[in-house]
C-alpha cells in the first residue's frame, strides 16, 4: 500500500455530495430536474417540458406512451416530427461512423441511398440526405429533396468506369454501402478476411431474364438456413425472375423486394455495419450491381436446444417450461404469455468488437418510464467487447457493485418473467442466455417462487413462511451454535448441555474449528455435486453421506449434534429459490460464524444490525429491496406473506407504476360475502353507469 | 504503554484528524467560509483532543 | 437536489400536484441544503418510539425508582405529558412554516448566530449523552454477556456500527426502525410478562410514594428523557407527510412514556424499593428471574440482543443528529464527513469517567436532571424568541411583506406564487 493512495482516502472532494440513483414517481423527480438544472427547461406546458426533462436526464429523446392517458402530451407538428427523427437518425449514423475501426471518409461525399422519396411528410425515415446535383426538387418536411429514378442511378454509377481499376480498397473501407457489386465484393472480403474465412459463403447469380442484374447473396454457414436460402432467395430470384422480361420502373431494390423474395422478413439497409451485423446474425444479405442498398433476409436457422424444463426453479404447480439458449424463442415465450399490444420489446447491441442482442421488454403505460430510461442509458454506457451471458449482465447494471445481495431477479421461467413485467417490472434478455433478469427487483420477491402465487393463499402463505424461517437459520444457525457452546453455556437447560457435552467429549477440536470444518465439507459436496459428471453422480451422496457424517462421528472428531446443525443449515441454504441469494446467504453465514466466534451473541446482534442497515439502504434501480416494509410503500399484501389472490388489487407502489391498480376492487361479485358490501355496490353502479 | 504501543495506538486518530482537516480545506476552498471555521474547529475539539487524550494517558 | 459546494440553497419554488404528496414534489430542503432524505409517519413514530424508550434499559429506572419510590412509575408519565405539551407549542409555532426546520426559522430571525448557537448547543448535548449512554451499555454488555472481555474492543465495535449507522443516515435508520419493532416488540413484551409471577402489588403501596411533591419535581426534571421532542423540531421538514408532524410527536412521546412506566411498575412490583435503587441493570434483573418450566430459564443472554438493537439505534440517531446540527449550523452542504471525528470524540469522551458509578452520577446527576433545558425548553424558548422578532420585524417593515429582506433563500415562495 502507497502513501498516495491513502491520503488519497483521507482527502475529500466533490463526489461526497453525489447520490444514487433513486426511481421516485415522476412529480417528483421532474421537479428536482428543475430545481437542480433551472436554466435547461423552460416551462411550456407540462408534456414538452417532461420530455425535455427526460433528454436531459437520460441524453434519448422520449416518445411518449400511446396509452398513458393521463400523460397529456400535447401533438407535434408534422415538422417538428421530421425533425426530430432526423436528429435521431443522424445521432445513429455518426455513431455508426467507425466500421472496422476507420472513418469511411472515401466516399463521403456522395450518397446514391435515395431511390425515391416518398410523398408522406409524417413517414421520415425513408429520406435521409440530399443530393447535390439535381434538377426537381421535392419539398420534404422543411428539407428540399430531389427524386432519382432507378435508371438515373444506374447510368450514373456505371460512369464512374470500372470500379476494379479505380479502387482496390486497400485503404479505409466506407461507411456505407457501394453502388457497383464489384467493390462491394472487394469489401466484404477484407471485411471477412475472405479466402481465409471458409464459413463465410459468397453466392455469385444472375437475377431476371432478358435485362440480368448481377447479384451476391452472402450468408455465414452454420447458422443460416440453406432450405430457406436455397427455396426462398436463391430460386425466385435466378428461375422465376426470369418470367419478368421489362425492366422495373420502380428501382431494382424495390422492386426484388416487392415482387420476387418470398421470406417474411426483409429488410432494407445502406450501411455496412447493418450489413455485416445481420450477416453474423444469420441472415441472408443480397448484394445486387446498382444499388447501393442490401436486402437482409431473415434465415436464421443454427441448432439450439428447444423449450424444455426449468433446471433451477422447479414447482410442482404451474407451468414447466424454461428459457433456452435461442434470443428469439425466449422473447418469443414472454410473447405467448403477455398477449398485449402493449409488451414493447426494444432491441439493441453491445459489444464492440461481436455484438449481442440485448432485449428490453416491458408493458408500455404501466413500467414507469424513468425506469425505462435509466435501463436503457446503463445498457448503452457498456463497451465491452464481447458480453458473454447476463450474469455479467447483470454486473455490470447493478447499482451497489459491492453489495452482498443479488439486485437481480434472474429467472428462467417465463411465467415468472411475464409476471414481472405485469408488475411494473422491466425484463433484460441477453443473445444466448438461458436466463432473463428483472429488475428492480425486492429482496421479499427473492424468496418466492412463482407457485407461491398458483397455489392457494393459505398454502402459499405456509411455503413462503418455511422459506423465510430457514433464510434467518441458514445465516444465523452455526453461529448461535457456537455463541451458545462457546459463550452462553447457561442458557442451555442443564440436561440438553450435559448431552451437548457428552457427544463432544471425544472430540479434540474447538467448536468453531468443527464447524468450520463441517461447513467446508458441505461446500465441497454442493460443488463437486454440480461439477460431478452426470454418469457417476450418485456417487457424490453416498461419499458426502457416509464419509463425512457417519465416519466422522465414529471417529471422534466431529460432535453428532454438529452433523445436525450443519445439515440443517445446508438444508435452509438450499431452499432458497434464487441461486444468487443462496450464495449471499452462504458467504454471509462464514460472517456470522465469525462473528459469533469473537464475541457470542454480542458480535451476533452486532453483524445482525449491520447486515440490516446494509440490507435497508441497498437499492435495485433506485427502489429500496426491502420495500415494501422498510420503507413502508402501499403494496398488495405478497411480501413476507401472500394473501388471498382477490386481495391483489395493486401493484408494488415502490415500482412507481403508472397503472397503480393491477384488478378491479371486487372481483368476486357473486359471493354472498361480499355481493352486499358497499365497495361491490359502488362499483355495480359505476359500471350501470357507465353502460 | 511502550512507544511503540503509543504510535500504534496513535495512528487511527492522526488519520481521523487528517480527513477531519482536509474536509475543512475542501470546505473553506469551495468557497464556504462559515463551513470551513466549524470544520476547523471540528477537527481542533475531536482531532487535538482525542490526541491530547492519548498522549495525557501515555504520561500518566 | 439543488446543492452547491458552498451550501447554498438554491431558489426553489413548490407546486403541488394533485395525488402526490407536497413535500415530496418540491424536493424540498430539509435544511442548509444537506439532504437527509425523507422518511414516512410510521417510521419515524417508531424510531423516535426507540430512540425516547431505550433509556429503560439503562440506570434511568432504578434512579427514579429511588427517587420517587413506590410512584415511580407516574414520574414518566407526568413527564411525557409534560414533553407532549411542549411539543404541541412547538407544532402550533412551527404552524405557519411547514416547510422549515428550526433551525431554519431561528436563522431566519435571529441570524446565523443565532443558529449556530441553537446548533452548537443541541451538537453538545447529543455528543455527551451518546458517550455517556455509549459507556453505560458497554458497561451493560461488559458486565452481563462478556466478562472477560476489555471495555475499550466493546466500545470500538458498537462505535464501529453506530458510526456506519449515522454514515446511511436518517432513511436507513428509520428503516431499519420498523424492521426490528416488531422483534423489540415481542421480545420486550415477553420480558415484561414471563417474569411476572413474581409480581407483587402490594409493593407498590403507598401508591403516592414520597408524596405528590416529590412525584411531581421528578417529573418535571425527567423530561429530558424525550429528546425526540427537539429532534423532531429539528427534522420536521423530513417527514414525508407533513400534516401528520403533530401525530409522530404526541404517539413516539406518550408511546414510549408508557413503555418506561409500565417497566418501572413492573420493576417497583418486583423488587422492592429499598433494593431497585441498588440493582445497575433493572432489565437484566428482571430477566434473571424468568423461569417457566425447566426448559425456559435463565434467558437473560438472549436479552442482549434486544439492548444492543435498541442501543444502536439510539447512538446512531444521537451521533447522526449532532452531526447534522453541527453541519447546519456551519451551513456545510454535507454532514457525512463529521461522523469520523465525531466517532472519535465519543470514544475519548465516553472513556474519560473514570469508573462506572461516575458515569451513572454523571448522566443521573448532570445530563438528565438538566437536560430538559436543551431538549424541552431550548427549542420552545427559541421558536418563541424567533417568532416575537419575525413579527416585530414584519411590523417594522409593514404588514403587506412576506418576505424578510436579509432571507436570501426563497423560503417564504409557498404554494408557487410569484415564483420564477
Amino acid at each position: 500500500m502507497n502513501i498516495g493512495r491513502v491520503f488519497r482516502l483521507l482527502t475529500v472532494d466533490d463526489s461526497i455530495t453525489d447520490e444514487q440513483f433513486e426511481l421516485l414517481p415522476e412529480a417528483v423527480w421532474l421537479n428536482r430536474e428543475r430545481e437542480a438544472r433551472p436554466d435547461t427547461h423552460v416551462l411550456r406546458g407540462k408534456g414538452t417540458w417532461r420530455m425535455r426533462a427526460l433528454e436531459v436526464r437520460f441524453g434519448e429523446r422520449y416518445v411518449p406512451s400511446a396509452y398513458a392517458s393521463d400523460a397529456q402530451i400535447p401533438e407535434r407538428t408534422a415538422a417538428e416530427n421530421a425533425k426530430r427523427y432526423d436528429l435521431a437518425r443522424e445521432d445513429q449514423e455518426q455513431g455508426l461512423a467507425g466500421m472496422s475501426g476507420q472513418a469511411g471518409d472515401a466516399q463521403a461525399g456522395v450518397d446514391y441511398s435515395v431511390d425515391e422519396p416518398e410523398a408522406n411528410a409524417t413517414e421520415a425515415q425513408g429520406a435521409s440526405k440530399t443530393g447535390t446535383k439535381g434538377t426537381v426538387s421535392v419539398y420534404y418536411g422543411r428539407k428540399r429533396v430531389r427524386p432519382y429514378s432507378f435508371a438515373f442511378l444506374r447510368e450514373r454509377a456505371l460512369a464512374t468506369g470500372t470500379p476494379k481499376n479505380k479502387k482496390t480498397w486497400t485503404g479505409a473501407l466506407p461507411r456505407l454501402i457501394q453502388p457497383d457489386l464489384a467493390s462491394n465484393r472487394l469489401i466484404l472480403e477484407r471485411l471477412f478476411f475472405l479466402p481465409k474465412n471458409a464459413d463465410i459463403v459468397i453466392r455469385d447469380f444472375r437475377v431476371g431474364g432478358k435485362h440480368t442484374v448481377q447479384a451476391i447473396a452472402v450468408f455465414v454457414d452454420g447458422l443460416a438456413d440453406k432450405m430457406v436460402i436455397n427455396n426462398h432467395i436463391l430460386e425466385p430470384l435466378m428461375l422465376l425472375s426470369s418470367l419478368e422480361t421489362t425492366l422495373p420502373t420502380t428501382g431494382l431494390v424495390n422492386w426484388i423486394k416487392d415482387a420476387l423474395v418470398p421470406g417474411n422478413q426483409v429488410m432494407e439497409y445502406n450501411t455496412w455495419k447493418e450489413a455485416t451485423e445481420n450477416i453474423l446474425a444469420g441472415s441472408t444479405v443480397v448484394f445486387m450491381e446498382g444499388a447501393s442498398k442490401v436486402l437482409a433476409v431473415e434465415t436464421k436457422g443454427w441448432e439450439h436446444r428447444t423449450v424444455s424444463q426449468a433446471t433451477t426453479e422447479n414447482v410442482v404447480r404451474g407451468p414447466h417450461d424454461a428459457f433456452t439458449e435461442s434470443f428469439r424463442a425466449n422473447t418469443g415465450l414472454i410473447r405467448a404469455r403477455l398477449r398485449s399490444t402493449r409488451l414493447v420489446t426494444e432491441i439493441m447491441q453491445v459489444g464492440e468488437i461481436a455484438s449481442t442482442d440485448v432485449a428490453v421488454m416491458y408493458l408500455d403505460g404501466v413500467a414507469n418510464p424513468q425506469l425505462i430510461a435509466e435501463v436503457k442509458r446503463r445498457l448503452k454506457a457498456i463497451k465491452v467487447d464481447y458480453l458473454a451471458d447476463s450474469g455479467m449482465l447483470e454486473q455490470f447494471l447493478e447499482d451497489s457493485p459491492r453489495a452482498f445481495l443479488p439486485q437481480f431477479l434472474s429467472t428462467e421461467r417465463p411465467d415468472r418473467v411475464a409476471y414481472g413485467i405485469n408488475e411494473g417490472q422491466v425484463a433484460i434478455f441477453l443473445g444466448q442466455s438461458p436466463f432473463a433478469i428483472l429488475c428492480p427487483v425486492m429482496f421479499w420477491s427473492l424468496l418466492q417462487t412463482s407457485e407461491d402465487a398458483y397455489l392457494r393463499w393459505p398454502y402459499g402463505t405456509f411455503i413462503r413462511s418455511i422459506r423465510f424461517i430457514s433464510f434467518l437459520f441458514g445465516l444465523l444457525l452455526p453461529g448461535l451454535y457456537i455463541a451458545v457452546t462457546n459463550f452462553h453455556p447457561e442458557m442451555i437447560p442443564t440436561d440438553l448441555m450435559l448431552a451437548i457435552a457428552a457427544s463432544r467429549e471425544r472430540v479434540p477440536f474447538p467448536v468453531i474449528v468443527e464447524v468450520l470444518v463441517m461447513e467446508f465439507a458441505i461446500e465441497l459436496i454442493r460443488e463437486a455435486g454440480i461439477r460431478i459428471p452426470t454418469v457417476i453422480g450418485p456417487t457424490i451422496g453416498i461419499v458426502g453421506a457416509l464419509i463425512l457424517g457417519q465416519a466422522a462421528v465414529a471417529a471422534g472428531i466431529i460432535s453428532p449434534l454438529l452433523i445436525i446443525v450443519v445439515a440443517v443449515t445446508a438444508l435452509c441454504s438450499f431452499t432458497m429459490p434464487n441461486y444468487n441469494l443462496s450464495f449471499s446467504i452462504r458467504i454471509l453465514r462464514f460472517g456470522f460464524i465469525a462473528a459469533a466466534a469473537t464475541f457470542g451473541f454480542y458480535g451476533i446482534i452486532l453483524g445482525w444490525m449491520l447486515l440490516m442497515m446494509h440490507m435497508v439502504t441497498l437499492r435495485s434501480f433506485g427502489v429500496p429491496i426491502m420495500s415494501p416494509i422498510a420503507p413502508r410503500r402501499k403494496s398488495a399484501p405478497d411480501s413476507l406473506f401472500r394473501g388471498p389472490v382477490f386481495k391483489m388489487d395493486e401493484r408494488p407502489q415502490t415500482y412507481w407504476p403508472l397503472r397503480p391498480r393491477r384488478q378491479q376492487n371486487v372481483t368476486r361479485p357473486w359471493s354472498p360475502t361480499v355481493r352486499d358490501s358497499q365497495e361491490a355496490k359502488r362499483s355495480r353502479n359505476k359500471g350501470a353507469a357507465q353502460t | 504503554m511502550s512507544i511503540f504501543q503509543f504510535l500504534l495506538v496513535m495512528i487511527v486518530p492522526a488519520m481521523i484528524s487528517v480527513y477531519a482537516w482536509n474536509f475543512a480545506i475542501w470546505l473553506w476552498r469551495s468557497g464556504n467560509r462559515l463551513g470551513g471555521v466549524g470544520g476547523f474547529l471540528l477537527t481542533l475539539v475531536s482531532g487535538g483532543g482525542s490526541l491530547g487524550y492519548f498522549v495525557f494517558k501515555l504520561l500518566i | 437536489m439543488a446543492i452547491s459546494a458552498r451550501g447554498e440553497k438554491v431558489k426553489r419554488r413548490m407546486r403541488t400536484d394533485s395525488g402526490v404528496k407536497m413535500s415530496e414534489v418540491s424536493g424540498r430542503n430539509t435544511g442548509g441544503g444537506i439532504r437527509t432524505g425523507h422518511a414516512g409517519v410510521a417510521e419515524w413514530t417508531v424510531l423516535l418510539t426507540i430512540y425516547m424508550a431505550t433509556d429503560v434499559f439503562l440506570s434511568y429506572p432504578s434512579r427514579v425508582a429511588q427517587e420517587a419510590a413506590e410512584a415511580a412509575w407516574m414520574v414518566p408519565l407526568i413527564s411525557g405529558a409534560i414533553a407532549a405539551l411542549a411539543y404541541v407549542a412547538i407544532h402550533w409555532m412551527m404552524k405557519g412554516h411547514p416547510t422549515e426546520s428550526l433551525l431554519d426559522i431561528v436563522e431566519r430571525a435571529l441570524t446565523p448566530v443565532g443558529s449556530i448557537v441553537v446548533g452548537l448547543i443541541g451538537f453538545a448535548y447529543f455528543v455527551l449523552q451518546t458517550a455517556l449512554v455509549m459507556r453505560e451499555f458497554t458497561e451493560t454488555v461488559v458486565a452481563t454477556v462478556l466478562p472477560e472481555t476489555p471495555a475499550a474492543v466493546v466500545t470500538i465495535l458498537f462505535l464501529m456500527i453506530v458510526m456506519y449507522y449515522a454514515y446511511k443516515g436518517l432513511e436507513g435508520m428509520t428503516r431499519v426502525a420498523i424492521l426490528i419493532s416488531a422483534f423489540l416488540v415481542i421480545g420486550f413484551g415477553l420480558l415484561l410478562i414471563l417474569p411476572l409471577t413474581w409480581f407483587h402489588s402490594y409493593l407498590l403501596t403507598p401508591i403516592l410514594g414520597k408524596g405528590l411533591g416529590a412525584v411531581a419535581l421528578n417529573g418535571l426534571t425527567n423530561t429530558s428523557m424525550f429528546a425526540g421532542v427537539f429532534i423532531l423540531a429539528v427534522m420536521r421538514s423530513s417527514v414525508r407527510n407533513q400534516r401528520h408532524t403533530l401525530r409522530i410527536g404526541l404517539i413516539s412521546t406518550l408511546a414510549s412514556a408508557l413503555i418506561m412506566s409500565v417497566v418501572l411498575l413492573l420493576f417497583v412490583g418486583t423488587f422492592a424499593v429499598a433494593v431497585t435503587g441498588k440493582v445497575p441493570f433493572p432489565m437484566y434483573q428482571l430477566a434473571r428471574l424468568i423461569y417457566v418450566g425447566r426448559f425456559v430459564q435463565r434467558v437473560e443472554s438472549l436479552y442482549v440482543f434486544i439492548w444492543t438493537a435498541a442501543a444502536i439505534m439510539k447512538m446512531g440517531l444521537g451521533l447522526w443528529i449532532a452531526a447534522y446540527l453541527y453541519a447546519r449550523a456551519f451551513h456545510m452542504p454535507t454532514m457525512r464527513p463529521l461522523i469520523l471525528p465525531m466517532g472519535m470524540m465519543l470514544f475519548v469522551l465516553s472513556f474519560l469517567p473514570p469508573d462506572f458509578t461516575t458515569v451513572i452520577q454523571l448522566s443521573g446527576e448532570l445530563l438528565e436532571r438538566f437536560g430538559w433545558a436543551v431538549t424541552i425548553a431550548l427549542p420552545v424558548i427559541a421558536l418563541l424568541v424567533a417568532t416575537i422578532v419575525a413579527s416585530i420585524r414584519r411590523r417594522a417593515h409593514g404588514e403587506g411583506e412576506k418576505d424578510d429582506p436579509k432571507d436570501d433563500h426563497g423560503f417564504t415562495e409557498r404554494g408557487g406564487a410569484g415564483a420564477q
